[in-house]
């Protein structure tokens, strides 16, 4: 019987955190601004009504302070938008996909494509609006390992999936 | 000798005629599940009537059930392609489903009470990706059913085989294996320890939220409380004795919740035996419904086995093997065998990591600063959190509740000292518990993919919280350094990329 005893995980596999991300395309970013600003501005007008209908009543004072609040909190969303974009971003290396995001909670999800069940690109109206692609890798791990890559140029992302598909099938061949 | 000639079924073939009583209990009985309710109303708010009705809707139940069964008798239809398994059936919706050789996992038997007394077993046809009633044969001869089964699991091997190129000492010793051979069995005796062993506190639970979701159920369909007699007999209890009537509930749920875990234990595992088959395990348990479950050494994603401190005592592991699910999006499929020796889950890890060296090379444990983050997040913000609800409902702060910190902090320092990952080149190892013990073993090539996770404070201090997602489930490992999390990952992906072994 031979025994090995090797040190197994050495320097010279090849390093994730040496890769150069990609950043979402530009578009991505007024993208969700715009989505995000027509929520917090609906909600924000509807609040402005109801304020003052109510100019008289004993709530008006409590009605101004929830909208002051909502108005802070409308900043806050949108400045964590605009700083959260640069965080974004994906690499492909040769057998596996990384995706990065998260300004606040960070999170780094990798999947190899020998694991990738199928792959889809999804197109909403505000994407159709702003010319991107949200690609979406799905593995057999369930909803939370699969990795959703929003903000691509709809050719990048028809060509990744492509690449995708292409080394998915290499592998089952070998 | 040619397989295809055997094919046992065919041309378009119908059930065993005893499919017709199996379907009418089975119509039947879910008649009077869905009306159960209404019909304890009635009997609570019986004035005179009641009697022609249970008579009326006996009648009308057992009709009803007679009638669909035979006409589902005569719907059904099966049969075996060149390349298929075909099951065409539907009352005014045919559906025709034909289930490809290879997508085939397992091929289970079931038999209930009226199953056995009729000699026929159900047949379940798992699949990967597709839902389970559709490929479901309520009764056939249990000759027919091996016949079937044998079939198409041989059909399916040959499908895979042509695909992939499977190593020939696996072959030849599966092929060996295909009578069966039985590793081993549980007695009423264990059974009764297990029940006895079990985590009590968890059944209580669950008795009490049971009796919640009945209660509620019925709170539907009546109008007046009054015609609810226990309901007035609670309220009576709880004006008087409220204190010992607490104690006396407490004692008599641990009582009940103790031989409803025998019964329960008794009743599902009873004859429990594991047999060793061609490419996997085989389970079948029972008392009345008496079922069979096959656990392939390809579909295995998690192995783990856990015990509490009873069950130490008395020397005893529950063993879980989860498999990829066969339904998508259904979660994952698990085997338990309730309780069983070291020596017995030795056996059974042996199964399907028989050639693996599992001396782990690498440990992993969290950063020490874990203990006071969770206390944070699981002790102080919880309780805090729940001074305000307290506060409303009595009326005074209740902050002797803090005294349950220490309580807490104990746990954690207990999880946090538990808590270890190691690796070597095959195999994952994941210990953890705060009162039980659970171990979980995995592949490394079964891996679906990892994440790093950190909060702010993570990621001032470098720290991540590492996750490994598999095909049934998740494992987590907190708080390790950044550079240890960096090598772990590339070590698991290398090791993912690099293989050429069937994961599912």
């Amino acid at each position: 019987m031979d025994f090995e005893n090797n040190q197994i995980i050495t320097d010279e596999l090849p390093r994730i955190e040496q890769v150069t991300y990609e950043p979402l395309k530009r578009n991505f970013l007024w993208m969700a601004l715009t989505q995000n600003a027509i929520f917090l501005v609906v909600l924000f007008i509807i609040g402005l009504i109801v304020t003052l209908t109510a100019f008289l009543s004993a709530f008006f004072s409590t009605f101004l302070k929830v909208l002051g609040a909502w108005f802070v909190f409308s900043v806050v969303v949108m400045l964590l938008t605009w700083f959260g974009f640069r965080v974004k971003g994906f690499a492909v290396r040769q057998r596996d996909i990384t995706y990065k995001s998260g300004l606040i909670f960070r999170s780094v999800i990798s999947v190899p494509f020998n694991r990738v069940q199928h792959c889809e690109i999804r197109k909403g109206p505000f994407e159709e609006l702003f010319d991107l692609a949200k690609l979406k890798v799905y593995t057999a791990g369930g909803m939370a390992s699969d990795i959703s890559i929003p903000g691509l140029d709809p050719a990048r992302a028809e060509s990744l999936k492509e690449f995708i598909l292409m080394k998915t099938e290499e592998d089952e061949e070998e | 000798m040619k397989k295809s000639e055997n094919n046992p079924f065919p041309v378009p073939s119908r059930q065993d005629p005893a499919a017709i009583f199996v379907l009418v209990f089975d119509i039947f009985r879910r008649l009077v599940v869905q009306f159960l309710p209404l019909l304890i109303i009635f009997f609570f708010a019986g004035r005179g009537s009641t009697e022609l009705i249970f008579l009326v809707f006996a009648i009308a139940s057992a009709g009803i059930s007679v009638f669909l069964s035979i006409l589902h008798y005569f719907r059904f239809h099966f049969h075996i392609k060149k390349d298929s398994l075909v099951i065409a059936r539907g009352l005014l919706n045919r559906t025709r489903s034909s289930i490809p050789f290879e997508r085939i996992q397992v091929v289970n038997f079931e038999a209930s009470v009226i199953h056995r007394m009729l000699n026929v077993v159900k047949v379940v046809v798992e699949t990967a990706g597709s839902s389970g009633s559709e490929s479901e044969i309520s009764a056939l001869k249990k000759a027919d059913a091996i016949a079937l089964r044998d079939y198409l699991l041989a059909m399916r091997d040959d499908a895979v085989e042509s695909d992939e190129t499977i190593d020939t000492a696996i072959k030849e010793q599966s092929l060996q294996q295909t009578a069966g051979e039985k590793i081993f069995s549980l007695s009423v005796w264990d059974l009764i320890k297990i029940g006895a062993t079990n985590n009590h506190l968890r059944t209580a639970w669950a008795i009490v939220g049971l009796g919640v979701y009945w209660i509620s159920q019925y709170w539907v369909y009546m109008d007046d409380l009054e015609e609810f007699p226990i309901l007035g007999m609670l309220t009576g209890v709880f004006d008087s004795l409220v204190a010992s009537f607490i104690v006396m509930a407490v004692l008599i749920l641990l009582l009940v919740s103790m031989v409803l875990s025998i019964g329960i234990a008794v009743m599902r595992y009873f004859g429990l035996k594991v047999m060793k088959v061609k490419g996997g395990l085989k389970v079948s348990a029972g008392l009345f419904n008496q079922r069979e479950f096959s656990a392939r050494n390809n579909k295995l994603q998690i192995f783990y086995w856990n015990t509490n401190p009873l069950r130490k005592l008395v020397g005893l592991f529950s063993v879980t093997m989860a498999q990829a699910s066969s339904e998508e999006g259904l979660g994952s499929q698990s085997i338990g065998i309730p309780g069983c020796s070291m020596d017995q889950v030795n056996q059974l890890r042996d199964q399907f990591f028989e050639s693996t060296s599992l001396e782990p090379n690498v440990f992993f444990k969290p950063d020490k600063r874990m203990i006071g983050r969770y206390f944070i997040f699981f002790g102080i913000i919880p309780l805090g959190l729940m001074l305000i609800p307290l506060y409303f409902i009595t009326g005074q702060w209740i902050f002797w509740i803090f005294l349950l910190l220490p309580l807490i902090l104990l746990a954690i320092v207990v999880y946090y000292r538990k808590l270890e990952l190691r690796i070597n080149e095959e195999v994952l190892f994941l210990k953890k518990g705060i009162i039980e013990d659970t171990w979980k073993l995995i592949y490394l090539h079964k891996v679906q993919s990892v994440e790093l996770n950190q909060t702010p404070y993570m990621q001032q201090r470098d720290l991540v919280n590492f996750r490994i997602y598999t095909a049934a489930g998740s494992i987590m490992i907190p708080y390790i350094s950044m550079g240890e999390a960096n090598r772990l990952r590339d070590f698991i992906l290398y090791k993912v990329e690099s293989s050429r072994k069937g994961w599912i």
